[in-house]
């Protein structure tokens, strides 16, 4: 079975010191072109643009945050199903649960380890696109 | 931002590494104004009294993002104490005014921590209590 490349990611992040090292940390580590965007706004234009596999989405962000960003992504056609993982220091148990029936595929913690996270997302690329050829 | 910058796998780790310092160098210069500035930000919004979900929205967001990239860029201190006041300021923002003296102080306690993690931190003027 193999698995398709991850090749394009959309990083959504207010937060622009935290944007930086994890755009650098996914195109000169773990090789995927990225874009990035700092709002879920700007996010909605820029996917239909992009087409990314993959999403990070920060959870709390000004105007639009994570949830409603995802929310309204769904509603995008050829989005319907693409796996979005969102970044928060906001993991308590029941907090994770909640995202998880948002319909996320994963929850990073923030702070996260740059050196790791390249490694971490293609782990969970691995994870999701696996099971969907499966399925 | 759009890029497909691919390093050499040997050489990974040590150019993320250097770009990590970088950016931690630029976050660590850039915080004890910004330590600031959010103190400041708290004590005049306590001392205007006035709930204005807008102005506690925005403050509460700058110290979710301090505490988000403080350990990232060596400041665990800052990240402990910015997530306090974010916690703090929930509790404001969740509350009808008038706001009891205890959580008034709270988040200006709070606010008056973080400030103090600045070089010659605490430099705004205590504000006597809002609304009590």
């Amino acid at each position: 079975m193999n698995v398709p490349p991850l090749e394009r990611i959309l990083i959504v992040e207010d937060d622009p010191d935290i944007r930086t090292i994890a755009a650098f940390a996914l195109e000169a580590v773990a090789g995927l072109e990225v874009r990035t965007c700092a709002s879920g706004l700007e996010a909605l234009r820029e996917a239909e643009r992009f087409a990314p596999r993959m999403i990070l989405l920060d959870v709390m962000m000004p105007g639009m945050d994570g949830p409603a960003t995802l929310a309204k992504l769904r509603l995008l056609p050829g989005f319907e199903r693409t796996p979005v993982v969102f970044m928060t220091a906001k993991v308590q148990p029941d907090e994770v649960e909640k995202y998880r029936q948002l319909g996320v595929v994963e929850v990073i913690a923030k702070p996260f380890d740059a050196m790791t996270l390249g490694d971490a997302v293609l782990f969970i690329w691995s994870r999701v696109a696996g099971a969907r050829l499966e399925s | 931002m759009t890029g497909r910058r691919n390093v050499a796998g040997a050489d990974r780790p040590s150019v993320l590494r250097a770009k990590l310092e970088a950016v931690r160098l630029d976050f660590t210069e850039g915080l004890p104004p910004r330590l600031r500035a959010l103190q400041a930000e708290v004590l005049e919004a306590l001392e205007a009294g006035e709930p204005v979900p807008a102005r506690w929205n925005a403050i509460r967001n700058d110290a979710h993002r301090l505490a988000g990239a403080g350990t990232t860029f060596g400041h665990p201190a800052v990240s402990r104490m910015a997530a306090e006041l974010e916690r703090r300021i929930e509790a404001v923002e969740t509350t009808p005014p008038p706001w009891s003296p205890a959580l008034t102080a709270a988040l200006r306690e709070a606010a008056m921590a973080l400030g103090r993690l600045a070089p010659g931190g605490e430099v705004v003027s205590p504000i006597p209590e809002a609304n009590s």
